[in-house]
């Protein structure tokens, strides 16, 4: 579909992914610089930023963790140009320091803070709903429900932060994030400016009796935003004289208005959809509770919305009953889903979708019969993935002793570590935890520790864990897989690849020197396919009291078949000697790689092998030899 | 010519191109004119896990999730993530295109558990629905070139059906026209083996 925009171009629809949408929301509503830190579900909106920078004059950057870049997205806005920050969820752990007193001063040019949270944590290790950020520091929070929505959002929300002169919280989540949809893909071109600093100590240096007053301010402020939650036209009631009413916001609205239409409720329940969610408006709010007998409220993660509701009728006259869940009708924990949904709405209304009941039994007793005969379908390293050799060697190692270091990892592909056959890692929490609990463990149990954390993590958390092991002394193996990448994100740069954002050549800081500047016991380089130089290194290390590090480094093996791809150029690859081959079974027992399997009585190295040659060095019967040539 | 509802997932495992093929369909729908919402479901795709996209047309598909018993075509990448991902969401008289040829897991190529009979698997998704094409479409793909190509050969079984016009007119243009120039012609040629292969259905009709 073609329609105008800004310029007087004539646009078609395109299948966006949410993430691109509110990327291309954000050129649309003027954002001159943009950083973010890679995150799933986030890490689209930089890269589709970064992609257009040149083309919209955006300023884009990865930068070295989330804190960082808020810090610098305010040392923009208070010369006067809009700036966006996006991040997952944790993220926005690390900007609530810098925001916690930033806010107090507040903006100059807009400053957009996205977070892209992970409800059921399909690629977090929790599902923290950041919608109580907003709460915590007063400051409006928007909640799209779709990624034209997100669009549209991301668009209007400079204008809103400047107006009430804070930065606003836009909470995105996968399903919106990484949901595709056809959306536009047009946006103004807004000039570069030039930026200009007006001193004002009084918003900007933040003293604590400044700050007392400057919190007063911002309290009273809410009244404002009220206004703009009322005329944003983001909020939508929809009163049809029902006794109840259903309120949703995000992509809980979808999923409400789905199965209204499958229960035939449409038109026959009111429903009230909010956009803006903090804070909530007090007027329709009202409106609802008082003209209903009852109010359910369906959101995704906890009951942000519902806390606000409940409040705000504590002050009514009229009591509507109110469902959500704290009365235990919406389940706690977990993602919602068309079948949640209607399970809520069946509970309280009585009603049901005919059509998820179909045939039930049958498909109940099929299930049980498939899974019988069904295996697990787990999740490993990639084919000629280094940290694969890693790990087997610190397995081998670990094996042998008789009491075993415990294992603190980190954030990152690596985490793979803890699957079979290596099952290695005890403690995992967030980035760069992994050096300051290993440290706390070799205190407390008086012996050695293992922290095992990548490059990427490094470079974002680890350095002040490794400072005060240095400092306040740890006996600790601190190993670093290095794959020249922040790989479980998609493989974006970091301060050790030796480029940007943006795809210009940055200095190269590499992980060495960074590490030697903190007086480490020891200190190994070695190459993370070499098992033997591996072997040597991490021994050391378990026998060097202190802290004592060993990197292990090797390009990601995705780019690398990547790149060959890319380049049209042969992998070359390994073959198991059917002649030599015993079966014996190590290469996927005690080592194990996707890309050999068992073939009746002999191993078989299939085409998704990319020529590491560990499995080489791993077989016991040298019977895996390199192939010239190699499939494409 | 809008459509009210039509639900399809493209089942399979990591590296497949499922998202891509549910891409191609998306973008068939738009256009199309028609509203179109893509969702995924993954468990560390890259790394050998399932991958589900869920793609969904018309005015009264909102979430980007396949209601359960309401999916209208499963496109199987893989037999046994096809056979699950019908038990789940197929709608009774729903149409499942299934690629019999497996892709083990690292249990099953270690060892530690084996894979179904794809006779079994059959069996119990001819027990659910009469609407199913089953084809060796790794192996076509294997044929005309390269096994990257198998999505492309499904979405030629699926053009060949006609469950939806658009599938028939639009598909073979925007699979061939979206290919990277180095696989235009690769793709055109699963394409059409799979159109082909699509006529010869394994059950019933």
């Amino acid at each position: 579909m073609a329609t105008g925009n800004k310029t007087g171009q004539v646009t078609e629809k395109k299948l966006l992914l949410g993430n691109e949408a509110i990327a291309v929301g954000c050129i649309d509503g003027g954002v001159k610089f943009a950083a973010a830190y890679p995150g799933t579900p986030s890490s689209e909106i930089l890269q589709t930023i970064a992609a257009k920078s040149k083309q919209y004059d955006v300023v884009t950057e990865w930068s070295t963790n989330e804190m960082v870049a808020f810090e610098k997205a305010m040392g923009y806005s208070l010369c006067g140009m809009r700036s966006m920050v996006s991040m997952k969820h944790a993220g926005l752990n690390w900007v609530a320091d810098p925001f916690s007193v930033a806010y107090l001063g507040g903006v100059v040019g807009g400053v957009l803070v996205i977070t892209a949270d992970d409800p059921n944590c399909h690629s977090s290790a929790n599902e923290q709903d950041n919608r109580f950020y907003g709460l915590f520091f007063e400051t409006l929070v928007l909640e799209p429900s779709s990624p034209l929505e997100a669009k549209e959002m991301a668009k209007q929300s400079f204008a809103i932060s400047e107006e009430i002169e804070m930065p606003v919280i836009m909470r995105s989540v996968t399903r919106v994030s990484h949901a595709r949809s056809g959306v536009e893909d047009a946006a103004a071109y807004y000039p570069s400016l030039e930026g200009n600093f007006v001193p004002n100590r009084d918003r900007y240096w933040i003293s604590s009796d400044r700050s007392l007053r400057r919190h007063r301010l911002v309290h009273e402020r809410q009244a404002l935003m009220q206004e703009i939650g009322a005329r944003s036209g983001l909020n939508r009631y929809s009163n049809v004289d029902a006794d109840t009413c259903i309120i949703a916001s995000g992509v809980a609205w979808q999923y409400v208005s789905d199965v209204l239409d499958g229960t035939g409720l449409t038109g026959k329940v009111s429903t009230l959809k909010l956009g803006v969610v903090q804070p909530v408006n007090e007027d329709v709010i009202n409106r609802a509770l008082s003209e209903h007998d009852q109010v359910i409220i369906i959101e995704e993660g906890e009951p942000f919305v519902e806390l606000q509701v409940r409040a705000l009728s504590s002050k009514l006259e009229h009591h509507s009953h109110i469902y959500g869940r704290h009365d235990g009708a919406v389940p706690y924990c977990g993602e919602l889903t068309y079948e949640r949904v209607q399970d809520v709405l069946a509970q309280i209304l009585n009603i049901e979708d005919p059509v998820t009941s179909e045939n039930a039994e049958l498909r109940s007793s099929l299930k049980e019969e498939l899974d019988q005969i069904s295996p697990g379908r787990g999740m490993f390293y990639c084919a000629g993935c280094p940290h694969n050799a890693t790990s087997y060697v610190l397995s081998e190692i670990t094996r042998k002793m008789d009491k075993k270091p415990p294992i603190a990892g980190d954030i990152g592909c690596y985490v793979l570590a803890a699957m079979p056959p290596y099952n290695l890692g005890d403690v995992k929490y967030s980035m760069g935890a992994s050096i300051s609990v290993a440290s706390g463990l070799s205190e407390a149990l008086g012996r050695k520790a293992v922290a095992l954390i990548g490059d990427g993590t490094f470079y974002h958390a680890g350095m002040p864990g490794m400072l005060n092991a240095s400092y306040n002394g740890a006996n600790i193996v601190v190993l670093i897989v290095d794959n020249a990448t922040t790989g479980m994100t998609g493989g974006q740069p970091n301060p050790g690849t030796g480029s940007r954002a943006d795809g210009s050549p940055a200095r190269e800081i590499k992980l060495e020197d960074v590490v030697s500047t903190f007086k480490p016991d020891s200190l190994d380089v070695v190459d993370a396919y070499d098992l033997e130089a591996t072997r040597e290194a991490l021994s050391k290390a378990f026998d060097t009291p202190g802290v004592a590090v060993v990197i292990t480094r090797q390009r990601c093996a995705m780019e690398y078949v990547r790149d060959k791809r890319k380049m049209g150029e042969a992998i070359v690859q390994y073959r198991v000697d059917p002649e030599k081959c015993t079966a014996c079974m190590r290469c996927v027992r005690r080592f194990n790689c996707m890309a050999i399997s068992k073939e009746e009585d002999l191993m078989v190295i299939d085409d998704t092998c990319m020529g590491c040659g560990v499995c080489a060095l791993v077989c016991p019967s040298d019977a895996i030899e390199r192939v010239e040539g190699g499939s494409q | 010519m809008s459509l009210e509802e039509f639900n399809i997932i493209v089942a399979g495992v990591g590296g497949q191109g499922n998202i891509r093929a549910a891409r191609y369909l998306a973008e068939v729908a738009i256009k199309n004119r028609e509203e179109t919402i893509v969702g995924e479901t993954f468990g560390a795709s890259q790394r050998g896990g399932s991958v589900r996209s869920h793609v969904r047309f018309g005015v009264k598909a909102r979430s980007p999730l396949v209601p359960k018993n309401k999916c209208n075509l499963v496109l199987g990448l893989e037999p046994l993530e096809a056979v699950q991902c019908c038990l789940e969401y197929l709608a009774p008289n729903g149409l499942a295109i299934v690629n019999t040829s497996p892709v083990f897991s690292t249990e099953v190529k270690a060892g530690k558990a084996s894979y179904p009979q794809i006779e079994q698997l059959q069996s119990i998704l001819e027990r659910l629905t009469e609407n199913v094409i089953c084809l060796d479409a790794t192996a076509i793909a294997q044929e005309v070139g390269n096994t990257m190509a198998m999505n492309t050969v499904i979405l030629g079984a699926l053009s060949s059906t006609g469950i939806l016009p658009m599938f028939k007119d639009d598909l073979k243009q925007v699979v061939v026209g979206g290919s990277p120039k180095a696989f235009k012609s690769l793709n055109e040629k699963a394409f059409q083996r799979g159109l082909e292969s699509g006529r010869v259905v394994c059950s019933g009709q």
